[in-house]
């Protein structure tokens, strides 16, 4: 029983911020079929955001000692910041480009934001605490759990929560489901592009920031790859997902987690060194099957 | 003359190298129905999607209320007022009724009138009030050009552009929708250019009639003077088609 909930509270947690990175990924390929890579820069900046830009070996903590909301907000605001400069001076240009070329763009930007930190802060990693309270083993029951891995579950379906109130309830939310679906219809109806894809770019900023200070938590050293490798989980997650449906980038991205935990458990000693394979492996397995991804979408179909 | 409340001026549309549009000219008065015919590929959708600032032409000038409009983006010619029903409706099927409607009234700052505004369209369209939180994808095809229509009107449209009403939908709801955009003039003082494959159709609803045929302007009268139809097939066709009665449909 005991192992039962710590393997769903672990496939959870994991699960939550690869949906949170996916969501990110997915609200803005909704509205700009555009599939950024620079988003796993977009997350290691909300780390670097909490120190001092400098060369030095040791990290000098600046915004990373702030009161926790300010600290958010203050990494939010720069994330947000990097990510509409890239919008205005890249994406912007590119926005009648095919879907290729904006991702190859991406990559690009990608690319520019790594080297400008290795330049500014060197290619060292840097170890940064934030909220060590927050590694302290909680007790369920008789059951100890980092605390960490609750706030990261807590904080992510807050997060769903509130994204579906926006995306149903706010002029702005329904403004950005109208023009994922027929981006030209909508503006023949009034709806600004740069209003839709520049909201897109805020929260996916915003989702940027917030995991990438969960990571921070969780392995307490800023590198300037630290974003990379959980750009392409989003990424896959989304795919598996369903390109274009909100819904199948969160499925997507609890799919992955749940099924690399369940791996992490089963695998024998000897073989669980190559996890990732056998993830990666299930996940050609669900595309073969359903090459559409999890979720269709409207979108998706019609292509078909 | 009074200035028109539309003015396209000798423009050309390119696709590429391929010219869909070579030089059309055309007028809308204000409170006018105009129609614009001609067979598949003549450029009539093109036309409808320059004016909406979608397409930008290659050479030539569109006025809208004396303000030059090519250049501008569709959301900004849209809300000069002029509003698109487009071919195949388009509604949002994710979205429901009431969304759809709300998306073209969030340019608009006059709230007050909005709503009022959006209890006329279900005072009229007791269709839409009822299956306001409906999924737009669950209307029936006469039920989502009604919904078309309202979501062009709801964005305060003083212009509508109508691009093929009729299509995919049974004779009976044709009717019903041509008897929707008479009432649209006459209820509320709204300017139509419609584009129509059927030349019958075109001159029963409109006032005057260009026909559009591989990107020129063959033909324009008025309804009255066109209705015998001999000139109108000429120009559609290429040819003439004396001595027929035959129904131009497509």
């Amino acid at each position: 029983m005991n192992s039962a909930l710590q393997f769903l509270i672990d496939a959870l947690s994991v699960g939550s911020l690869y949906a949170l990175a996916a969501l990110g990924v997915g609200l803005v390929f909704g509205v700009l079929r555009l599939v950024n890579f620079a988003y796993g820069d977009f997350i290691t900046m909300g780390s670097y955001a909490l120190i001092v830009p400098s060369a030095s070996i040791t990290a000098i903590v600046f915004i990373g000692n702030w009161p926790w909301p300010l600290l958010i907000i203050a990494s939010a605001a720069i994330v947000v910041i990097v990510a509409l400069v890239c919008e205005y001076l890249v994406f912007r240009p590119l926005r009648q480009a095919p879907p290729p070329v904006l991702m190859i763009a991406s990559f690009g930007v990608g690319y520019i934001i790594q080297n400008a930190i290795i330049i500014i802060y060197t290619a060292r990693p840097k170890a940064v605490g934030i909220w060590p309270g927050l590694t302290e083993a909680v007790a369920i029951g008789d059951l100890r759990v980092p605390g960490l891995q609750l706030v990261t579950i807590v904080v992510a379906l807050g997060l769903l929560v509130l994204l579906v109130l926006f995306l149903k309830k706010s002029p702005f939310g329904v403004q950005m489901r109208a023009a994922a679906e027929d981006f030209q219809m909508a503006r023949m109806l009034g709806v600004r592009a740069n209003t839709v894809i520049g909201t897109a770019f805020i929260i996916s900023a915003f989702l940027a920031a917030i995991v990438s200070l969960l990571l921070l938590c969780q392995v307490g050293v800023i590198s300037f790859h630290m974003g990379t490798q959980l750009m392409l989980i989003a990424f896959i997650a989304t795919v598996i997902g369903g390109m274009g449906s909100l819904v199948g980038a969160v499925v997507g991205g609890y799919a992955i987690g749940i099924v690399g935990t369940l791996l992490q458990v089963l695998l024998p000693e000897n073989v669980r060194t190559f996890r990732d394979a056998f993830v990666f492996a299930a996940v050609i397995i669900i595309l073969l099957a359903r090459p559409q991804g999890l979720v269709i979408t409207r979108a998706a179909r019609e292509r078909v | 003359m009074i200035e028109p409340m539309l003015q396209v001026e000798d423009i050309f549309v390119h696709y590429g190298r391929l010219a869909a549009v070579r030089g059309v000219s055309l007028t809308v008065g204000r409170e006018e129905i105009i129609c614009l015919v001609g067979p598949n590929g003549a450029g009539k959708s093109t036309t409808l999607l320059t004016i909406a600032g979608v397409l930008t032409p290659t050479q030539g000038t569109v006025t809208f209320n004396g303000l030059p409009t090519v250049g501008l983006s569709p959301e900004a010619v849209a809300r000069l007022g002029v509003s698109m029903v487009p071919e195949g409706r388009r509604v949002f099927s994710s979205l429901t009724v009431e969304e759809n409607l709300r998306l073209g009234t969030y340019g608009r700052s006059d709230k007050r009138a909005v709503e009022r505004d959006l209890t006329r369209i279900y005072d009229e369209f007791p269709i839409l009030a009822e299956r306001r939180s409906t999924r737009a994808a669950k209307l029936s095809g006469g039920e989502q050009q009604q919904l078309a229509i309202s979501r062009a009107l709801l964005t305060g449209a003083k212009l509508l552009l109508v691009d093929e009403p009729s299509l995919g939908l049974a004779p009976i709801l044709v009717e019903r929708v041509y008897d929707i955009l008479r009432d649209l003039r006459k209820k509320r003082g709204v300017t139509l250019l419609i584009v129509e494959e059927s030349t019958e159709r075109a001159v029963d609803v409109a006032d005057r009639v260009y026909v559009l045929r591989r990107g020129l302007i063959e033909l324009q009268g008025n309804s009255e003077e066109l209705a015998d139809g001999e000139r109108l097939h000429e120009a559609y066709f290429g040819f003439s088609t004396t001595g027929t009665s035959q129904k131009v449909q497509q």
